[in-house]
């Protein structure tokens, strides 16, 4: 540490060494680096595993040759998909054209949708996905870190282990067993909820009735992925708070009589640090989860497209799809990533 | 090992991990086999009966005894579990420790192929996966399952083995020129075992859930069949609208007390190894 005071202080460093030395842009720049390495993988082998297969997407989505058709009019209907989709070029041709469009925002037209480009798809998607995702990931972390950091400063009375257990007994439970079975119960049994979002319409519009509609479909996959979540940031906090507790720092505050308000919070400010870690982790669970429980539910997010579209084999959509979610990946775990460096103050002096 | 078995959560974990283990074994050798009771036109008996008459847990949507459909559902879903489970720490066990052992560029190497298959959220990098997969068996579900799931376990244990190395009998049969695979397998391994241990366990949990998660959307293995299966019938044959309750309510309780069980003796065993955490 001592050195990157002298080192910063030093008038003679040319600024951009001087800008680099800071260890918190030090350390972003690295994270940069290192998602730049992601996004360059995961889209090459996204590229490229549809292309893996045997067989040729024209004769795997095309209908076949119709009793009506004669040969020539059936290979001239795949020569005119294979140059619709430019797959008769050179695949080192294709792959650079896929990067430029890439970078253009541009991911092509679909197969099973006529007339309609990948991304015209997604981007209402995106914003139900996101509708779900963002506020169940920030309330489960703040409720779940408040149940567990409470339970863990009594454990052995009656409500933290009940608390326990049941958060315990809501981690364990598959979110998609939940939604079944919250289907089952609120659908079917007592009418209080609706499926089938068509009736609302997918194209998302900010008018307080269309917001009203959608809220009926929105609650329960919402509520579905909340509970599970909750449960496992609760059980989590409780063990790093007991961990904490115990630690001999806080041992010795407590013989020197600090008051026990002030030990809990020393020891909820460093048993978060671990859970903003599992943030990084949590997020690829929660996206898995969306993506599952968009299916079940039937709300039109990039999870029920990537998924109709795995089942229609539409791979230019289920293409895109995965890009989003790629993307979605990539900048929540730089979010997660930046914020931590904020919280741990060892990162902004470049402390281990 | 004593402090463990005196805890009374970890032995409720223990027996519920037991039963399932026992209707997973013992299960299939007494009742048909799902596969053969839809050759055998005869054993079509009535369709969607719930438990009772037609047996313990009734019958589902095509006739067949519904305790042979879960009992063989188990035993698959197990088996995924123990294999991607033994794959994941031999995989993990190999790259954590030599990234650990060895150090430097080796390690910095490793861990960048780690992290980057850990960027990628094991269930939707599954899901589009299998989408692409021609023919979807058990044994392929369980390979590509396994690839995608060990990067947790590596750097888990990787971690371990850079505490462990510091330790000093590591450093005394350094200094006394023991050789590097001596001192792996004879100085390290056996102060990892009850840590494998653990991850072993985590991760048996994980592959059964991820296994039944794409099951649940219809992209899971084929012509078999495991609980997440059986949930995905019960969408498919509208189990749930007409409200046939055995059937999607067996194998979800079953998931759910076998993940609880194995947390409650995951959270045993991290509070014995980690005295830290011993309530007593």
């Amino acid at each position: 540490m001592d050195e990157l005071i002298i080192e910063n202080t030093n008038k003679d460093v040319s600024l951009i060494k001087n800008y680099l030395s800071h260890p918190f842009l030090f350390f972003i720049l690295k994270k940069l680096l290192f998602y730049s390495i992601v996004l360059f993988v995961s889209l090459t082998l996204i590229f490229f595993m549809p292309r893996a297969l045997p067989g040729d997407p024209a004769t795997r989505i095309l209908p076949a040759q119709r009793p009506t058709e004669t040969y020539d009019d059936y290979q001239a209907r795949v020569r005119s998909f294979n140059e619709y989709y430019n797959l008769d070029d050179p695949i080192l041709t294709q792959y650079f054209d896929y990067w430029i469009n890439f970078f253009q925002g541009d991911l092509g037209p679909t197969f099973t949708h006529p007339g309609k480009d990948t991304i015209d798809i997604l981007t209402p998607a995106i914003i139900f996905t996101f509708s779900i995702i963002i506020p169940v990931v920030l309330i489960s972390f703040y409720f779940g870190n408040w149940i567990g950091s409470k339970s863990a400063y009594d454990p052995k009375s009656k409500t933290s282990k009940l608390s326990y257990y049941t958060a315990m007994l809501a981690q364990s439970t598959p979110f998609y067993w939940m939604a079944i079975i919250f289907f089952w119960f609120f659908v079917f049994q007592n009418n209080i909820f609706d499926y089938g979002f068509s009736k609302a319409g997918t194209q998302p519009t900010f008018s307080l009735s269309y917001i009203l509609d959608t809220l009926k479909y929105y609650f329960l996959p919402f509520i579905t992925l909340l509970i599970g979540f909750t449960g496992g940031w609760a059980t989590g906090m409780r063990s790093m708070t007991l961990y904490e507790l115990e630690s001999s720092y806080l041992l010795y505050a407590k013989q020197l009589g600090f008051q026990d308000k002030s030990i809990r919070n020393y020891a909820k400010r460093n048993a978060i640090l671990p859970q903003v870690t599992g943030l990084n982790l949590r997020l690829g669970d929660a996206i898995g989860a969306t993506l599952v429980l968009e299916w079940v539910f039937g709300w039109p997010g990039v999870g029920d497209i990537l998924l109709t579209s795995a089942l229609s084999q539409d791979f230019p959509l289920m293409m895109g799809s995965s890009i989003i979610l790629v993307f979605i990946v990539i900048i929540g775990n730089l979010i997660i990533d930046i914020l931590y460096g904020f919280i741990d103050p060892r990162i902004q002096t470049g402390g281990e | 090992m004593y402090f463990l078995f005196k805890r009374l959560s970890f032995n409720i974990g223990l027996v519920l991990i037991s039963l399932i283990l026992l209707l997973g074994i013992f299960g299939p050798l007494f009742s048909m086999d799902p596969e053969d009771q839809v050759r055998n036109e005869e054993q079509r008996i009535a369709i969607n009966q719930p438990p009772g008459e037609y047996g313990l847990l009734g019958t589902d949507q095509q006739g067949q005894d519904y305790f042979a459909n879960v009992a063989h559902g188990v035993k698959n879903s197990l088996f995924v579990g123990f294999i991607v489970g033994v794959i994941t720490i031999l995989i993990a066990t190999m790259v954590g420790g030599i990234a650990a052992y060895k150090g430097g560029l080796i390690d910095e190497l490793a861990m960048l192929i780690t992290n980057i298959v850990l960027v990628f959220p094991v269930l939707p990098a599954l899901l589009v996966l299998s989408a692409f997969l021609e023919e979807r068996s058990l044994n392929l579900i369980i390979l590509i399952i396994s690839l995608i799931s060990w990067p947790w376990a590596a750097r888990a244990i990787r971690s371990q083995v850079l505490s462990l190395k510091e330790r000093e009998f590591v450093s005394l049969a350094k200094i006394s020129g023991t050789n590097d695979v001596k001192i792996a397998s004879l100085e390290i391994l056996p102060h990892l075992l009850s840590y494998i241990a653990l991850v072993f366990a985590i991760s048996i949990g994980a592959a059964i859930l991820t296994e039944a998660g794409i099951s649940v959307v219809g992209l899971g293995p084929e012509n078999t069949v495991t609980l997440g299966i059986l949930l995905q019938n019960a969408i498919a044959f509208e189990s749930i609208r007409l409200g046939y309750w055995w059937i999607f309510v067996t194998p979800g309780i079953l998931l759910t007390a076998f993940m609880f069980a194995l947390y409650l003796i995951q959270t045993n065993m991290d509070a014995v190894f980690n005295p830290r955490l011993r309530e007593e």
